[in-house]
């Protein structure tokens, strides 16, 4: 219930946004574009001068700043990632693994010999930049302090652009990030109820935090118009689960990590935690999951990551924005199909369903679709039937491309983004 | 197998007994040493062939040492984006692995050491250098300054990392030096001290030490509960040769002179009143012996966070083998104990690449067998 | 006179309790003096306090002439040797080297030819140079109590202070040890033993010196102090002294046997006082 309430909220904000943010695709070109110059010398989040001599091998020690460089088109240069870039989710299958942003070493870093290593303030032990910098790797430090609340993201895509040497797309990632958040903002704007919500963090049975002030997820609460009750019992930071702060905190919502119910055994373990089972939360089934990295990487996807969020805890929210849907689009049949706010995504076949996953829908393989549901099938597959069944059925070509799946969910420019991704590889 | 062990092990220590194999049992270990530390700088998740681990080594010694050597490596060859370089690799050799490999070795001497001085001036075989409090002090020290969040680097407005370490590191010596005064004081009644209960107030210290880390990790967030986990756990991912030179004169006077004490050590096996009949002041004796252990225990976690089962298991190891004279106990201790650690580094840094694992773990998960082994086997041996 | 200990009129106790009352005796080299008493009278606390081991509340202890506390330990090792009740080694050292310990306050640097030669001897005298390379921990009591003996010896200085060093013994190996004592006063040593054989006391002592309760009730010659009135006084047996078959000394002998009763000491045993007066500034009288 859960799962499928959170899907189908997910689908319908991925959709909506997607179009917003490709009909303005940033540049994937690079330095020769505008770009400045190399060697550059920028002054990074702990005061330090970097000069970096070439950006033609890149390593990252956090997801967030992966998900930028990825972003602004240098992903081929990335020879090294963390395990927690886990988006755009196919880097860790084709990168070599360098460690954990929390628990990093100087040799697997150095092993991939990048020309430039990026990190954030929160990268540990920071000894081993010193390390690297003995190794003549400049280390660029991005900010991720918790001042800069819920602009934290636009900071790091401005000092990860000027180290790329490449101000003006980072300019214009920053505007579409700036603008996502700034949509969901003004989508909350007016709600009447502000809703009591907890981040819950887990990882087994040894540590179970909740987290309060100066903390991303209390930025993101805020922007949704919700009440971060951690923040409101008085927690700073993060502090330990119990019964005691559970209760007293009694969150309408629970907010989570997918990584921490999978660490938990499960939603119904998380619900034998101490307290959750008793507050609001966990008896209504508002506890809501996320990816680790989406929800609170506060990197390029947190407007979307704080839409998400307002779509799950406002049932009664109004859009007052410009939607893209509903859209006409005339399919390989010749039919023009209305699509209207589609809640779940369903595709015919395998093959389909990949390509509609790597532009960015959550989507399933065509069985018993609720209703509503957006269905995708192939020509030679039983369109017909589930048309006359009363489903909307957008049907493509047996052989269809990235270009035409990408049209018929409306996102042609998603579409050729992930066509310039495929063809840099 | 254990009843043959034990036959094997009265042989060897018979033999043992003679000086000339001595001398060669102390050539073998340090042969092994200097092997290990070889071993060690060329293995990593960098991969460097072996005669440039080798070329580069020497040739950072000749240059320290003024010598007219030259390996031939080219050292100016350009650094091409992606591709492993000399220039690179020399200097990963030269200032990551090595500082490493040496603190390792450094840190394993001295808690060999500390921890075979602590057995024989306490008269028991289960001191160890965490017992008295120098290392759960050394860490309550570190985690303190962690919590208060006390920085050297803001007196000089600096904000480089290694202050932030640094000024750890002193809150860790300083601690464990006045943890250790406070355990003996309390230990001290009517003008001695009680073995006994000295490594009962010392336990209980380390049992209010990790009540007190317990407690910081549940109440510090998560960047800081980082810093404490390397503290409590141990490990050489950090080390410069800055830290190296500051370890250095600490273990080196450990190393000096408690040998020089060997023959007093021996004697305190009959207990501290018959010491004292054969000519033993066993208090002054005791207190020297703490005083280093402490010390040298103290700067090394300061520099390397706890790491246990060495100071406990290498001294009961080398009188498996060579009896308990502490003559070639003492200096046998000092080669296994630096062996063992730069081993346990190496595993610790390679088992789990890109990762490591805190050194600590691995002392203990390798540790804890042997001891229970050599327990066993020494119980069998009395029969 | 190099080799001459004299305790002044020491007191010691410990909170309320009283373990030793202004005691007061002097030894010389060449003599040896035999401490007995019943059990908790105070002796091994006595002899402690003339090895120094436990520093009197007032009074004090001179050695040649000297307060024992004026003497750095490996001088005072050089002096006197001291062999304990029970000695345990907490570490695997071999009988040799536990024996070869008390050259310690000799060695400069490393053990010589002669150093052996003298922890081979003792171990010799005292009849366990067979077990020199056995594990000290795994021998019997008794051997144990040898090889701390030809420890003691191997220390080869002029004051020797024994704590009943014939309890873990048998017959022949106590009267062995009590000869190698009378050896060692031969050539001029001065031995004080606690011993709880009043018949060895008698057969090899030149004084004995009987303390009852922390005070030393009787001192002197076997003669003077092993009568049958200071011994019910003081251990509250019956006993007849008879005169020794060959030697020239007492022999004690026990009427405790079934159908006699044992009375409990006199408190205080006054009666001996007296004698301890007169006797305490007597010298003594050599045996043989």
């Amino acid at each position: 219930m859960i799962r499928q309430l959170k899907l189908r909220h997910w689908s319908l904000m991925v959709m909506a946004l997607s179009l917003l943010v490709f009909t303005n695709p940033p540049h994937h070109s690079q330095a020769q574009d505008g770009g400045t110059a190399f060697p550059i010398t920028i002054t990074d989040a702990t005061g330090n001068e970097v000069t970096i001599e070439s950006i033609d091998a890149i390593a990252s020690g956090s997801g967030d700043v992966t998900e930028i460089i990825a972003a602004l088109g240098f992903e081929d240069k990335l020879v090294g990632i963390d395990i927690s870039s886990t988006y755009p989710e196919d880097l860790l299958d084709r990168i070599p693994e360098i460690g954990f942003a929390r628990r990093l070493a100087v040799e697997p870093i150095a092993a991939v010999n990048p020309t430039v290593f990026f990190c954030t303030e929160t990268c540990s032990p920071a000894s081993v930049f010193d390390q690297l910098r003995a190794l003549n790797i400049p280390v660029v430090i991005i900010p991720d302090d918790s001042e800069s609340g819920i602009d934290l993201p636009l900071n790091k895509i401005t000092m990860v652009a000027a180290a790329l040497g490449v101000p003006q797309q980072g300019e214009a990632l920053r505007t579409q990030v700036a603008r996502e958040i700034e949509w969901a903002k003004t989508a909350v704007a007016n709600v009447t109820e502000e809703p009591t919500i907890l981040f819950l963090y887990v990882r087994g049975r040894t540590l179970q935090l909740v987290s309060g002030t100066n903390t991303p997820a209390y930025d993101l609460i805020n922007t949704v118009r919700g009440i971060d009750v951690g923040a409101a019992a008085g927690v700073v930071g993060y502090m330990p689960l119990s019964a005691e702060v559970m209760l007293n905190a009694y969150p309408e919502y629970i907010v989570m990590f997918q990584g921490s119910v999978d660490s938990a055994g499960g939603l119904d373990k998380v619900k034998e935690l101490p307290g959750v089972g008793d507050t609001p939360a966990a008896q209504n089934d508002h506890i809501l999951v996320f990816d680790d990295q989406f929800i609170l990487g506060m990197s390029t996807r947190t407007g979307l990551a704080a839409l998400a969020l307002a779509a799950q805890v406002h049932p009664t929210m109004t859009w007052e924005m410009d939607m893209p849907y509903p859209y006409r689009y005339t399919d390989t049949t010749g039919a023009e199909v209305l699509v209207a706010t589609p809640v779940e995504i369903y595709a015919t076949d395998e093959t389909l369903l990949g390509t509609v996953q790597e532009l960015g829908f959550p989507a399933e393989i065509l069985d018993t679709p609720v209703e509503g549901s957006l269905i995708v099938a192939t020509q030679s597959a039983d369109w017909a039937s589930w048309r006359e069944a009363g489903y909307t059925v957008v049907v493509v070509n047996d052989t269809a491309d990235i270009a035409e799946i990408a049209a018929a969910l409306g996102v042609p420019g998603r579409g050729e983004a992930l066509i310039a991704r495929k063809a840099a590889n | 197998m254990i009843g043959k062990l034990a036959v094997w092990q009265a042989t060897t220590q018979r033999y043992t007994r003679l000086f000339p194999v001595r001398i060669v049992f102390l050539l073998v270990l340090l042969m092994i040493l200097v092997f290990i530390s070889l071993s060690a700088v060329s293995t990593g998740a960098v991969r460097i062939q072996r005669d440039v681990v080798f070329k580069v080594s020497v040739d950072a010694i000749a240059e320290k040492l003024h010598l007219d050597y030259d390996s031939g490596l080219d050292y100016t060859a350009r650094c091409l984006p992606g591709q492993s370089c000399i220039q690179r690799d020399a200097a990963l050799i030269r200032e990551i692995r090595w500082p490493r490999v040496i603190m390792a070795g450094l840190v394993g001497a001295s808690l060999a050491i500390a921890g075979t001085a602590l057995q024989g001036a306490l008269r028991n075989p289960l001191a160890d250098p965490g017992l008295i409090g120098a290392s759960s002090g050394a860490a309550v020290g570190a985690v303190t300054a962690i919590l208060l969040g006390v920085n050297i680097g803001d007196v000089l407005h600096s904000d480089a990392p290694a202050l932030a370490r640094l000024t750890q590191s002193l809150f860790a010596f300083t601690a464990a030096l006045i943890t250790t005064f406070g355990v003996f004081r309390l230990a001290r009644w009517q003008g001695r001290t009680d073995s006994t209960s000295l490594l009962l107030i010392g336990l209980a210290i380390n049992t209010m030490a990790s009540a007190f880390i317990g407690l910081a990790t549940f109440i510090s967030d998560i960047r800081e509960v980082n810093d404490i986990v390397f503290w409590t756990l141990g490990s050489f991912a950090e080390i410069f040769w800055r830290d190296v030179y500051v370890v250095v004169p600490f273990t080196v006077l450990s190393v000096v002179i408690l040998p020089f004490l060997a023959r007093q050590l021996n004697l305190m096996t009959l207990g501290e009143a018959e010491a004292q009949h054969l000519g033993v002041n066993a208090e002054r004796l005791r207190m020297i012996c703490v005083a280093l252990a402490a010390m040298t225990v103290g700067v090394s976690v300061a520099f390397a966070g706890i790491i246990g089962f060495v100071g406990l298991v290498v001294p009961h190891l080398i009188r498996f083998f060579t009896g308990p004279d502490h003559r070639i106990v003492l200096p046998a201790s000092v080669l296994t104990g630096a062996i063992l650690m730069i081993a346990a580094d190496l595993w610790a840094r390679t088992v789990a690449i890109p990762t490591e694992v805190p050194v600590g773990i691995v002392t203990a998960l390798f540790g804890g067998p042997v001891f229970l082994v050599l327990i066993i086997l020494s119980r069998r041996g009395r029969g | 006179m190099v080799n001459h200990l004299d305790a002044q009129h020491l007191h010691y106790h410990i909170g309320k309790a009283t373990l030793v009352r202004d005691i007061s005796l002097q030894v010389n080299g060449g003599e040896i003096l035999a401490i007995v008493g019943p059990n908790g009278a105070g002796k091994t606390t006595l002899l402690k306090l003339l090895a120094g081991d436990l520093y009197p509340q007032s009074g004090q202890v001179l050695l040649n002439g000297q307060p024992l506390h004026h003497h750095k330990p490996l001088e005072l090792a050089r002096q006197r040797a001291v062999m304990p009740q029970q000695a345990s080694v907490s570490l695997d050292f071999t009988a040799y080297e536990v024996a070869l310990m008390g050259r310690h306050p000799h060695i400069r640097g490393s053990e010589t030819r002669e150093d052996h030669r003298i922890v081979e001897e003792a171990l010799h005298r005292t009849e366990v140079l067979h077990l020199r390379e056995q594990l000290y921990a795994t021998l019997s009591g008794g051997e144990k109590a040898r090889v701390t003996l030809a420890r003691v010896l191997a220390q080869q200085t002029p004051i020797l202070l024994l704590d009943e060093p014939t309890s873990t013994l048998d017959l022949r190996h106590q009267h062995m040890t009590m000869q190698i004592m009378r050896e060692r006063a031969k050539t001029g040593v001065a031995v004080v033993a606690v011993l709880h054989d009043l018949n060895l006391a008698a057969m090899y002592a030149d004084r004995v010196g009987m303390i009852h309760s922390g005070r030393l009730e009787f001192i002197g010659t076997p003669d003077e102090v092993l009568t049958a009135a200071n011994i019910h006084a003081v251990f509250g047996l019956a006993v007849e002294v008879l005169s020794h078959p060959t030697h020239q000394c007492p022999l004690i002998v026990p009427l405790a046997t079934n159908g006699h009763v044992i009375t409990p000491p006199e408190t205080g045993a006054s009666a001996g006082r007296k004698v301890l007066a007169d006797q305490r500034v007597t010298s003594a009288p050599h045996l043989g």
